[in-house]
């Protein structure tokens, strides 16, 4: 009886995590709602933030190709110059309770502090209920939402899949086009790509 | 591809000139490799950038998967070389969480083809220099690694002197994981909601599990589980589509791994897939379908061996003016008749499809004796028209009064049936594609409607003769009307005697008229047809049969069409015909590879193409031209 129990509790986790993994978002389509608790302490609802345009940011300190887009100042060029235009940038890191990439919020604040980041807000999402529920891959995995709460990109944060900082100096920065686009009221050309990097360490 | 023995390596290779120094770096050994000793200019010869991963760590193939990034050989060649592409070995699936990668561990040989210019004749060295940037990772990290590589190799003036290295095993057990490009494989993809369904037809069927591997990283979900099963042609596999798939490509293409192999030695164990992808028939529910046939049965009336059939009945109601009651029973005792021979057809298709056996509408017509059965009928309808004979429905239960027996109405519905299966009409296709595909209660449902369609123009007559008030009252114009529906049905039968020498043997005996000016027409056979390919010639295959009229018509006006064949003859095309008209099982199976159960099938594939396009069922010349010059202006 008890083996038949475990064996009923096992299935049913292999179900939900299976389910979650497999949990997808679509571009022009309503992103779904989350809220989570910050670095600092603070709650954020994505619905709080209707009316403005939102980033979605995947990231893990120690994977070679988000320190590729954080040590070239890349990525914290992007955060500065769009939330100084009102955009709302979350940086999620979802690495699980003893996973690499797995930090106390401190942790999570002093890298982004030592990067010269400039989210809006930072998140541990250790049990990975946001990046399930977004399908993020990997890390870096860019996600934008405009103020109507519509998925307007998903996917890979420039055109060149590599670990190499030489790159960024050719790489067409997919995030800033769907901003840029959608800001001045255009349609996104590119709104969902394959992400690249590392794998979000669940 | 699986590890050498590490040590082994280093002990043969360390007393060998023929690889450069090795990096260490990102937990991977790294090196460059020549397959020769020495080099001959005008030669091409293979080199493999060796990756030694320590354990647990990988490397990844051309598609990553879920996430990672392949290796980039950047090389830096004096000019006078020229470096190919990478040929990849087949990969693993590595499961990492929820993700999924594809790559290798422990050990891959990244073979690359280097061909090396005549001028190079007086050197006596040649160096070969690249960047490698390459990303390691286990279950945890993953490391970007970077080395500059070099390897110098001798120039030797000619063959004699060349021999291979220990390597060379390596080389030969590296290219045996190599995907292969098999011509008697052929496949097709249909996309059918958020699923592949990909068919591969091949002629030696192991019991393997199949493994595909997408070269794009956008067509399917990497992660999601492959089913494969073994199918009557071959394998299918069922491939979840990636929720970021956006494109309208032409073709599914990667790898496809068989645990079983692709011969019957098990040797080759990837080939390379670039299958046309075909959407799915809309998914219309079962009222659709069942108004979609119906509307097929009541067009099928007007075909030209049903029409006078039909005619006859109506003749006969306007001749008696029977009694509205005794009228529409006997319309529905032909709806009968109908019905009871739809679904005998229906139960045959579905019996033979238990069985594995492929059969579309009209396959009945494969039988000569079949055939001529019917063409007695028809012949003896057509004399009953001529007024040869005194009574008016098939010469069974005729009473001699003026009543007319209900079983000639339940054989009139029968004959009208069977008359009306070698024609397709608009929107049964759709309809049929799905009776056969879906569980035999739908497809039953279907074929009911289908006749019910059929039957439907003679029980509205019945039911409200008003219908039939313009009909002027009997009189001389309607020994005319029959003895015009009587040559109809000359014709009918003249045609189904042609089938008749055909399907027999006894020759063709409408080939006096033909005229030499038309396609050159070779029999099917899937051998020749990969020869032809092979020697880049443009290959068309039309699959037909006698007893099919729309084949027929097609023939006639399309593919007989003066311009259509000098453009077949321009071109160089190859034509072949695969003739259904008997049952060929070859033929039969080359249908299901292109996933048709009906026919005409028309298949065009460019020159020096592997991948076929299946063109429409209704052609026309310019359709055909403009296809065929499309590919050839590339």
């Amino acid at each position: 009886m008890l083996k038949l129990k475990l064996l009923m509790g096992v299935t049913a986790v292999f179900f939900l995590v299976s389910g979650l993994a497999s949990a997808q978002v679509v571009s022009n389509q309503a992103a779904p709602n989350f809220t989570l608790t910050d670095t600092n302490g603070q709650k954020h609802s994505l619905s709080d933030y209707q009316g403005k345009f939102v980033v979605l940011e995947w990231f893990n300190p120690d994977c070679p190709f988000v320190k590729k887009h954080y040590n070239s100042g890349n990525m914290p060029q992007l955060q500065k110059q769009y939330t100084a235009k009102g955009v709302v940038w979350l940086s999620i890191d979802s690495s699980a309770a003893g996973e690499q990439g797995n930090y106390p919020p401190q942790g999570l604040n002093k890298f982004m502090a030592d990067k010269g980041g400039a989210p809006t807000a930072v998140f541990a999402d250790v049990n990975g209920k946001v990046g399930h529920l977004y399908g993020a891959q990997t890390t870096p995995h860019m996600f934008v939402i405009d103020p109507k709460g519509v998925l307007i990109y998903q996917g890979a944060i420039d055109d060149t899949p590599s670990a190499d900082i030489e790159d960024l100096k050719t790489a067409k920065n997919y995030v800033s086009a769907a901003l840029d686009a959608a800001m001045n009221g255009k349609p996104v050309a590119v709104n969902t790509t394959k992400s690249y990097g590392c794998s979000v360490k669940y | 591809m699986k590890q050498f023995c590490w040590s082994l390596i280093f002990l043969i290779g360390s007393i060998n000139a023929a690889f450069a120094q090795e990096a260490y770096q990102a937990h991977t050994h790294v090196r460059l490799i020549s397959e020769q000793d020495a080099v001959i200019p005008g030669r091409t010869f293979w080199v493999a950038l060796d990756l030694i991963l320590d354990d647990g760590w990988h490397v990844y193939w051309q598609n990553p998967g879920d996430s990672g990034l392949s290796p980039k050989i950047k090389w830096q060649l004096p000019s006078g070389i020229k470096a190919g592409d990478i040929h990849w070995p087949y990969p693993e699936r590595l499961n990492v969480g929820p993700l999924t990668n594809f790559g290798y561990e422990h050990e891959v040989f990244l073979l690359v083809p280097v061909t090396i210019d005549q001028s190079f004749q007086a050197a006596a060295h040649v160096s070969l220099s690249a960047l490698v940037n390459w990303l390691t990772c286990d279950r945890e990290e993953c490391i970007p690694g970077r080395a500059q590589l070099n390897l110098t190799l001798p120039i030797l003036a000619n063959a004699s002197g060349v021999t291979f290295n220990s390597f060379k095993n390596y080389f030969d057990q590296t290219r045996r994981s190599l995907p292969k490009l098999n011509l008697s494989v052929m496949s097709h993809a249909v996309l059918d909601g958020n699923q592949w369904r990909l068919h591969i037809q091949t002629p030696f069927k192991g019991q393997g599990d199949i493994v595909f591997y997408p070269f794009r990283d956008d067509v399917i979900e990497h992660a999601a589980a492959q089913h494969s099963q073994v199918t009557s042609f071959g394998y299918q596999v069922n491939l979840i589509k990636s929720h970021i798939y956006q494109q309208s490509l032409p073709y599914l293409e990667g790898i496809a791994v068989n645990s079983a192999g692709w011969d019957n030695l098990g040797k080759t164990q990837a080939i390379i897939i670039k299958a046309p992808i075909e959407l799915a028939p809309a998914h219309i529910s079962f009222l659709i379908a069942c108004l979609f046939a119906l509307i097929g049965g009541l067009i099928l009336n007007l075909m030209p061996c049903v029409l006078p059939v039909l005619s006859i009945n109506v003749l006969h109601l306007v001749e008696r003016h029977p009694d509205r009651k005794i009228a529409l029973r006997h319309s529905l005792i032909y709806a009968l008749g109908i019905l009871v021979s739809v679904w005998a057809l229906a139960l045959l298709l579905f019996i033979l499809k238990s069985i594995g056996q492929f059969a579309g509408w009209g396959f009945q017509f494969q039988s000569p004796i079949f055939v001529i059965v019917v063409a007695l009928i028809l012949f003896v309808l057509s004399l009953n028209l001529f007024g040869v004979f005194e009574f008016y429905v098939p010469a069974i239960g005729v009473s001699p009064s003026r009543q007319l027996g209900y079983q000639a109405s339940f054989i009139s519905g029968v004959i009208t049936t069977i008359v009306a299966s070698p024609c397709t009409a608009p929107f049964m296709g759709t309809a049929l594609t799905l009776a056969i595909s879906q569980p035999n209660i739908v497809g039953f449902g279907v074929f009911t409607c289908l006749g019910l369609g059929l039957a439907l123009p003679f029980i509205l007559l019945s039911a409200f003769p008003v219908l039939l008030s313009f009909v002027p009252r009997p009189g001389p114009w309607m020994i005319h009307l029959k003895q015009a529906l009587g040559l109809i049905l000359i014709a009918c039968v003249i045609w189904l005697i042609w089938v008749f020498g055909i399907e027999t043997g006894l020759g063709d005996f409408t080939r006096f008229y033909k005229t030499s000016h038309e396609i050159q027409w070779q029999p099917y056979s899937s051998t020749a047809v990969s020869e032809a390919r092979q020697a880049r010639h443009g290959v068309f295959l039309d699959f037909t049969a006698a007893w099919c009229i729309n084949c027929q018509v097609n023939d006639r006006l399309v593919l007989q069409n003066s311009d259509v064949v000098s453009a077949f003859k321009d071109q160089g095309i190859i034509a072949f015909k695969g003739d259904w008209t008997k049952y060929d099982p070859a033929i039969t199976q080359a249908l299901a590879a292109f996933g048709r159960d009906s026919i005409p099938v028309y298949v065009y594939y460019p020159p020096g193409s592997d991948a076929p396009m299946i063109l429409p069922q209704i052609i026309t010349p310019e359709l055909i031209l403009d296809r065929i010059k499309n590919v050839s202006n590339k």
